[in-house]
């Protein structure tokens, strides 16, 4: 029942039993008759997705008759604080727009979505008749599988793909993390958890980093769950520079110099501080010379990159830049860097990238204190926490790679790729040429991609495309056949949690709303349904537990693990001893190649200034500087039309992509899309605070409000995408870069005008 | 006794609204009523701009004019500081949201909630325990309080820039937070501030009576 209302006062003098036995309700009411016929709390322990970049934020959820009614903080797990986007599932979890059915269209794709209700019986078999009737005729890759967000079910929808017979599987991080990643595979090599361990960068430790820069990356937004500790590694003597065209609050709060870079130029910045370094002399010439391939080209390259030029190239003033040279060249210990996938989001993405990377080695950060530690002893999980064997990119992946789809566009990518997802970014180009007829998505979203319509009338052609979601979304699924409903993070249990060697096992604390069903049960039925009953446990209920239970099968922990001993782990998670001990400088010790033999898996065997692998295709082997393809500098006749540079795809704090836009608390903290601009810029334009105006590049036109503000650098822009009315995608181009295949999200020219009204 | 309050650090803010979210779904408050709020700041210009957020609140004054407002004693200050509403008394005659400087007050007449006719498990427990036609306000979650846990901002606070606790107790969190950061009371309230470097003095959180001055 309900409890009554008001009255906590009666409660303040004596908080007793009473109190007690009704967890810690606001309003409680003192009649202890009534408190006893109210249903009891129960307190339930899981991880956030809600921001889906995987820091599975812990909460501790208080449960009443079935239902979330509060979450605390979890204590005692790797991350325990959680952000609004996370407080805000116990409003979006109970939406009543929720998709709590399996839906088949009955009106044309590319039409306001008509939706008839079936049964998973219905949406299973046609399923199986459509993917197993074009397998027949096609051939099994010509079915492209993929996730976008949450990225929780990869593992599972590859182990889906690769039993079907399609090496075809990608997934959102085509415009996300994969480029940094692929950044460190050429300095490195492609060996994977050399790569990961690389690919985001570190934190400083006080007394052993010279210096952190934070760099195109604003944690205090993005990264909520690590945001106190940057605080705290600042108070503790952490030096920092961030390098960010806007005056985020990471740059307010954190940097010892911030650098306001104009757009697309940071792989010049890079490059100058290279040189800085060198001429310092305070570089690590033991590493460089016993351990690095291609220094003195490097070195010769970065010349070119003087104060005076890099200031004037990246329009930063020169006693700034000055500062942030004096942070690197004076003090000891390496050079660390923090970023993500804000950096390779230009047109020269990851040669920009490259090029900050190699400040580490420069300065001697590999696999020491104080610089970035390899991981010791890896445990087989893989990109998303199942193992390699369950996903079966171990076994069935390598004898499917030669029909890869993403190859003759892509080459870098698709060679040092060892995971198993393609580069999605061609998809319309896929369709148009045959290579892909259908798609199996699970949480895939047409307005991640640069010139969305081009990609919704991708899913409009295949001969069928069926998509698990939480939400109907119209503009990825008015151009799908078929859609079904997800069940959410507090409904699911896959995959298992991991802190390192930190396990968890995350059970569901509610059962799903409706009909809808965890993603990896989805991934298991669909299999069963394809005909591989045996390789997926006969599907059903107990899907997730079975794919836990073959994962920790094929785990290599030194002692096995149960999916009863993790279970009964319950809150506190196992953790799995190491065979040895941690060890430094793997490199030297043979660690990091399959031969046993020291050094790198790159083609040299060494941390590669200039990369083998880009010479191979084609590529300068040099981490190049290039202007933006489109710029003031580079296209001032474009400028003189549209002459402020466009700023897209960074956080806020309230929303993840496209998602939450339904859930009140956030929706108010942002109700309308808004575009960023500063004072001076707004002013010359006849824009006030909240005034709607058009956003136009030379590929279209969207409506969006002013945001006034000195959060952007005078001259530049700044907006944030996944709006559906306002979707600043349509805008970018599809100047993809040409080594890893991300579009320039970041850079580009735009004008903005004052609307009527 | 204890005497409680709330500190409130700005120069570890990020703007995040965690603590105004977590406070929505401790209290239930209704559509477009918050009990805590922020606001951004600038100043300065390129390249030496700067972009900071102020957090807002009930300040727990302590000659607090919505208590003298009230004319049947439904709101009143605790011993412990905390300034009050009691909702089974509160006849919702607005005297008291008149009387705030800080507009930190709210009445509550309209029976709506945040999925148009749609009862959240979470607003079962919350807002439809309290009732209409009464002033609601930030109390501290002096519920939660009293059953030994924090206020739910403080709880969820990503960057700690929000502690509560007993201000007399040298031992407290909020005590030692004070005396680390070198928090400074506003005058007349139970809140402590932390200011960035540079935050214009009209920006910062006036003391009540400079807070009426300027509402006048």
């Amino acid at each position: 029942m309900k409890m009554t209302r008001r009255s906590f006062l009666k409660l303040s003098a004596a908080t007793g039993a009473t109190a007690a036995a009704m967890g810690s309700c606001l309003y409680i009411n003192p009649d202890p008759a009534l408190a006893e016929s109210t249903s009891p709390e129960e307190v339930k322990y899981t991880h956030c997705v809600q921001c889906n970049h995987g820091p599975r934020c812990g909460m501790k959820c208080i449960v009443k008759d079935g239902k979330v009614v509060r979450i605390e903080k979890r204590e005692n797990y790797p991350n325990v604080n959680i952000c609004a986007k996370g407080v805000s599932a116990v409003q979006e979890m109970y939406d009543p727009q929720r998709l709590l059915h399996p839906m088949k269209r009955t009106n044309p794709k590319g039409e306001p979505g008509q939706w008839e209700q079936i049964t998973w019986e219905e949406a299973l078999a046609t399923i199986a008749e459509k993917l197993n009737g074009i397998k027949e005729k096609y051939g099994a890759e010509k079915v492209l599988f993929s996730t976008g967000d949450p990225k929780e079910p990869r593992s599972a929808v590859q182990r889906l793909a690769f039993t079907f017979g399609s090496p075809n599987m990608g997934t959102e991080s085509s415009t996300c993390y994969k480029a940094t990643e692929l950044s460190q595979k050429l300095i490195y090599g492609p060996e994977w958890f050399t790569a990961k361990s690389f690919a985001t960068g570190t934190n400083p430790v006080a007394g052993k980093t010279r210096c952190c820069i934070i760099w195109g990356n604003n944690p205090a937004w993005s990264g909520p769950a690590g945001w106190n500790g940057l605080l705290n590694n600042k108070a503790g003597g952490g030096k920092f520079i961030v390098v960010d065209p806007r005056k985020t609050p990471t740059a307010e709060c954190i940097a010892d110099v911030h650098l306001q870079i104009r757009p697309g130029t940071d792989g010049a910045l890079a490059l100058c501080f290279g040189n800085a370094i060198i001429e310092s002399g305070n570089y690590d010439k033991e590493f460089v010379e016993k351990w690095c391939h291609g220094f003195e080209e490097y070195k010769e390259y970065v010349k070119a990159f003087t104060l005076e030029k890099t200031a004037e190239i990246c329009q930063i003033p020169m006693d700034k830049l000055q500062a942030a040279v004096k942070l690197l060249t004076e003090g000891t210990g390496p050079v660390v860097h923090k970023s993500a996938a804000a950096f390779p989001h230009h047109t020269n993405g990851v040669n920009n990238y490259r090029a900050i990377s190699l400040l580490l080695p420069l300065t001697g950060g590999v696999d020491v204190p104080g610089g970035v530690s390899i991981a010791d002893e890896p445990l087989c999980f893989d990109e998303w926490q199942m193992t390699f064997d369950f996903a079966r990119s171990s076994d069935l992946l390598p004898k499917l790679d030669h029909l890869r789809v993403d190859r003759p566009y892509f080459p870098v990518w698709a060679d040092t790729d060892q995971q198993g997802s393609v580069q999605l970014n061609r998809l319309p180009e896929y369709v148009e040429t045959g290579a892909i007829r259908a798609a199996v998505m699970f949480g895939q979203n047409s307005m991640m991609w640069p010139q969305t319509k081009q990609y919704q009338e991708a899913f409009k052609k295949m001969e069928f495309c069926v998509a698990a979601d939480f939400y109907n979304n119209k503009w990825t699924h008015d151009y799908v056949d078929m859609i079904l409903p997800a069940a959410m993070s507090f409904e699911r249990s896959c995959p298992i949690t991991v802190f390192g060697r930190r396990i968890f096992l995350r059970e569901p604390i509610v059962k799903p709303q409706g009909e809808a069903r965890p993603d990896y049960r989805i991934a298991c039925d669909i299999g069963v349904a394809l005909g591989f009953k045996d390789e997926f446990w006969g599907g059903g209920e107990e899907s997730e537990i079975n794919c836990i239970r073959e994962s920790l099968r094929t785990l290599n922990s030194p002692t096995p693990i149960t999916y009863e001993e993790l279970k009964a782990a319950g809150k506190d998670g196992i953790t799995i001893p190491m065979k040895g001990e941690k060890q430094t400088k793997k490199y030297e010790l043979g660690l990091l190649r399959p031969d046993g033999q020291p050094g790198f898996t790159t083609p040299t065997g060494k941390v590669e200034f200039v990369s083998e692998t880009l010479k191979k295709y084609g590529f300068d082997g040099l981490p190049v500087w290039n202007e933006p393809v489109q710029s003031p500098v580079a296209t001032p006749d474009v400028a003189a039309d549209y002459p402020l540079i466009l700023n897209t795809g960074s956080r806020v704090p309230m929303f993840t992509h496209s998602k939450q836009r339904h859930v009140p608390w956030l929706r108010a903290l942002m109700p309308d899309p808004i575009v960023r601009i500063y004072p001076s810029d707004a002013e010359a334009r006849g824009i006030a605070q909240g005034d709607w105006v058009y956003v136009s590049t030379q590929l279209g036109e969207i409506k969006a409000r002013a945001d006034v503000t000195r959060m952007v650098k005078p001259g530049c822009m700044d907006m944030f995408h996944g709006w559906s009315q306002a979707n600043v995608n349509e805008l970018v181009s599809r100047d993809f870069d040409p080594i890893s295949g991300f579009p320039p999200y970041k850079e580009g020219l735009c004008q903005i005008r004052k609307a009527e009204a | 006794m204890a005497k409680y309050g709330m500190v409130l650090n700005m120069d570890r803010c990020s703007g995040c609204y965690t603590c105004v979210v977590a406070c929505k779904m401790a209290n239930g408050t209704r559509p477009g009523v918050d009990y805590n709020g922020i606001e951004r700041v600038e100043w300065g210009e390129y390249p030496d701009a700067h972009v900071r957020y102020k957090m807002t609140m009930c300040m727990h004054c302590e000659d607090a004019a919505c208590v003298k407002a009230c004319p049947i004693g439904a709101t009143y200050t605790t011993e412990e500081g905390v300034v009050v509403v009691d909702y089974d008394k509160c006849i919702g005659c607005g005297a008291c949201v008149t009387a705030c400087p800080y507009g930190a007050r709210h009445l509550v007449t309209d029976d709506v909630h945040h999925y148009d006719g749609v009862v959240l498990p979470y607003e079962e427990v919350t807002t439809e325990t309290r009732g209409l036609n009464l002033v609601e306000k930030c109390n501290f979650c002096i519920g939660r309080v009293n059953n030994g846990e924090k206020p739910m901002c403080t709880v969820h606070c990503p960057a700690q820039c929000r502690v509560f606790g007993d201000v007399e107790d040298p031992e407290s969190e909020i005590s030692k937070y004070i005396a680390q950061y070198n928090a400074q009371q506003v005058e007349g309230t139970r809140i402590w501030v932390v200011y960035p470097e540079g935050m214009p003095e009209e920006e910062k959180l006036k003391t009540p009576v400079e807070q009426a001055k300027s509402k006048a």
